[in-house]
Order: C-alpha cells, then sequence, then structure tokens
C-alpha cells in the first residue's frame, strides 16, 4: 500500500499511512478550504451573471388562460366556484408585472412600498378581498399551480372560496440582470357581489411566502406581454439555475469519490481510526446529489 | 441486540430520513423558502444521527462531531447556493 500510494496527489483521495488512513480531501481543515472554493466560485458565478446581463437567463412562454384553467380545476376538485378572468384584475397583474421589472425587485411589496392592492385600485377594480400569488422562472403552467398548490400560503389563497374574479399577467423582461418570466395572479372579490353584507372591513392581506426584496440594481426593462402558447422560448444563454447547479454538483461528487474511496479502503485493509462513519457521509452526500438534479427552475413567492 | 445488526437498523433510519428529504424537496418544488427549512433540518438530522450513533457505538469523540458539523455546513452550502 505504501509503495503504490506515495504519491502527494493520491494521499488527496486515498487512506494511506502518509495522510493518516485518511484522505487529504476529507480532513477539517480541507472541508473548510472546499466551503470557501465554493463560495469564492459562487460569487464569481454572481458576479458574471450581474456582468452580462442577458447572457444567462430563462424565458418561457406560458399561456395564461391555461393557468386559470388549472386555478379553476383546483378549485372545482375542492368543491369550490370557478373564478372569471376580470379585465381589471388582469391589468392589475400586468402593471404589477411590469412595475417589478422596471423597480428590478421581486417580492409582494415594491421597494417603494407600493403594496399589491395599490395596482387593484389603479385598475379600477373595486374589492371587497383580494389576493396575490407570484412565480418565476418556469416552463409551464401544471408546475406553476402545483408549486402555488404544495405552499400552504398559496394554496389558501388559490383555494379562498371568497375570490370570485381572476387576473393572470406574464410577462418577459430581465430582473438583476438574468432574463426572466413573471407570473402573476390577482384574485379578487368585487364589492357589488357582497353589497348586502354588512362589514366595513377590507381583507386585503396578501399570501406571502417570503417578504424578502431582492433589490440590487436597475433592471434593463426589455418586458413584454406573453400570448398563447406553452413552449419554451430559445433562451439568450444557459439558465444560471444549471450554471450553479453544475458548480455545486462538482463538489458532491468530488466529495462522494473521495468516501467512496475512503469506504473501500478501510473496508479492504481493515482500517481502525477515530472518524465519523464513511457510509453515514455517503448516504448524506448521494441525498444531496438527489437534492442538486431534482431541484427545478423556478420559484414561487 | 448485536452491533452489526444495531448499525444495519442506524442507516436504515439514516436512509429512511434522506429518503424523506428527497420526497419532500420534490413536493415542494417551486418553493425555495420551504426547500431551504427542509435541506437545514435534514443536515441537522445527519449531524443529531451521528451524534447519536456515536454515542452508542462507544466512539464518540470531539474529532467526529467536526467531522458531522463541518460535513453538514459543506453540504447545507452547496445546496444553498441553489436555492
Amino acid at each position: 500500500m505504501d509503495l503504490v500510494m506515495a504519491h502527494p496527489a493520491l494521499t488527496l483521495f486515498f487512506p494511506h499511512p502518509h495522510n493518516n488512513h485518511k484522505a487529504k480531501l476529507l480532513w477539517p481543515r480541507s472541508i473548510v478550504i472546499l466551503i470557501g472554493l465554493f463560495i469564492m466560485g459562487r460569487s464569481i458565478v454572481d458576479i458574471t451573471i450581474g456582468l452580462l446581463p442577458g447572457v444567462l437567463g430563462y424565458a418561457s412562454q406560458i399561456d395564461p388562460a391555461k393557468v386559470i384553467e388549472i386555478t379553476n380545476s383546483e378549485r372545482l376538485n375542492a368543491g369550490l366556484a370557478a373564478v372569471r378572468l376580470d379585465e381589471d384584475l388582469n391589468q392589475a397583474a400586468l402593471a404589477k408585472a411590469a412595475d417589478m421589472f422596471a423597480n428590478n425587485y421581486w417580492a409582494h411589496v415594491s421597494p417603494q412600498g407600493t403594496e399589491p392592492w395599490s395596482f387593484i385600485t389603479t385598475s379600477g377594480y373595486k374589492y371587497q378581498h383580494a389576493g396575490e400569488n407570484l412565480a418565476r422562472d418556469f416552463s409551464n403552467p401544471r408546475d406553476i399551480v402545483a408549486a402555488w398548490m404544495a405552499s400552504p400560503t398559496h394554496k389558501k389563497n388559490l383555494l379562498d372560496a371568497r375570490y370570485k374574479d381572476i387576473g393572470i399577467a406574464v410577462m418577459d423582461g430581465y430582473l438583476n440582470g438574468v432574463e426572466t418570466t413573471i407570473v402573476v395572479q390577482m384574485f379578487g372579490t368585487p364589492q357589488s357581489s357582497v353589497a348586502r353584507i354588512a362589514s366595513d372591513t377590507v381583507d386585503a392581506k396578501p399570501v406571502q411566502a417570503s417578504e424578502k426584496v431582492i433589490v440590487e440594481k436597475p433592471a434593463v426593462l426589455e418586458a413584454k406581454s406573453v400570448s398563447a402558447g406553452e413552449k419554451i422560448i430559445p433562451s439568450a444563454g444557459i439558465s444560471p439555475l444549471d450554471l450553479t447547479r453544475s458548480w455545486s454538483l462538482a463538489f458532491v461528487v468530488l466529495i462522494l469519490f473521495a468516501l467512496s474511496m475512503d469506504w473501500l479502503f478501510v473496508l479492504r485493509y481493515n482500517i481502525i481510526r477515530i472518524s465519523g462513519k464513511t457510509w453515514a457521509h455517503l448516504t448524506y452526500f448521494a441525498t444531496l446529489a438527489a437534492i442538486l438534479i431534482i431541484i427545478k427552475q423556478g420559484m414561487i413567492l | 441486540m448485536k452491533r452489526p445488526l444495531r448499525h444495519v437498523f442506524d442507516y436504515f433510519i439514516l436512509s429512511l430520513f434522506m429518503s424523506f428529504a428527497i420526497i419532500l424537496i420534490l413536493i415542494f418544488n417551486g418553493n425555495r423558502t420551504s426547500q431551504k427549512i427542509i435541506l437545514v433540518s435534514t443536515s441537522l438530522l445527519y449531524v443529531f444521527w451521528g451524534i447519536i450513533h456515536h454515542r452508542q457505538d462507544g466512539s464518540l469523540h470531539r474529532k467526529v462531531i467536526l467531522e458531522y458539523v463541518l460535513y453538514a455546513i459543506l453540504g447545507s452550502v452547496l445546496v444553498l447556493g441553489l436555492l
């Protein structure tokens, strides 16, 4: 074993008396270095995305009518009435999407403090109850509604029996220099439909999965409305998600390789040492590899 | 319980946790906040599993705990960078 494994480069991956019977890559100090290297690499990727707007991006063409159809299908399955497309709510959703691109943010409330209800009121829709769901970077309507349904707060909005109307906007543009497709879904109950119900409280709280406001620099505004069709528009470049996924996967594969070698050598040479269980580490990192692979493009808010 | 049999049981439990984490990540695809919570919980469970396992094994050492913690931090950083 000594003769075969004497090379310093090999001690990085294989247990050996020269590395205290543990691959150097798996030493605590190496793990700390790997964490640092990963963060540095990610920073470079993020800077590249910022410097080259449009080179990296993800654009899709989603049919707003399909989003409404699937939404109504979920409502009917839950025993609720279908919501009707309202032109004013549609305008409100479009205004919200345009505002997000114009002011470069991804949130329910704009950096200037503009709430979703402001867009609804400006559109002329007089509401008793209203709600907003947001999504970005999805490739098809079914995944969007599925993601909303998997989130308790968004599901509550989607399956709220009080809502009668719906407005949808699908818009393509740039956020933080990255090509993005945003979907804004707005629900409302018109004041007329509850005119006979004595109530002086307006329930207008948005469903917010996160209150984080992302603002980095002025957006390159090239927003456009998207019409029918679910075909993915060929994007200007590769998806930032794929780039960061590859970077993370490279590290996971490296660790998995070193752990596999460690496990095989410990088993083969019956090495006894003070160390964690390699099989457990393998299980953990294999899980992370699976997670990295299954994480889909697209997020909701 | 014989030691090897107990180890098999421990690894079965760990695999169960990890499989559950994958299923949850799949269910919550698109919901980044939930996915972050699932990931951090999985990493914490992994560290916790390591401590319990080595304690029962009689091999719990400060170095061992540090190893699990560092792996959990690395793993979390690698995936959180994507969420």
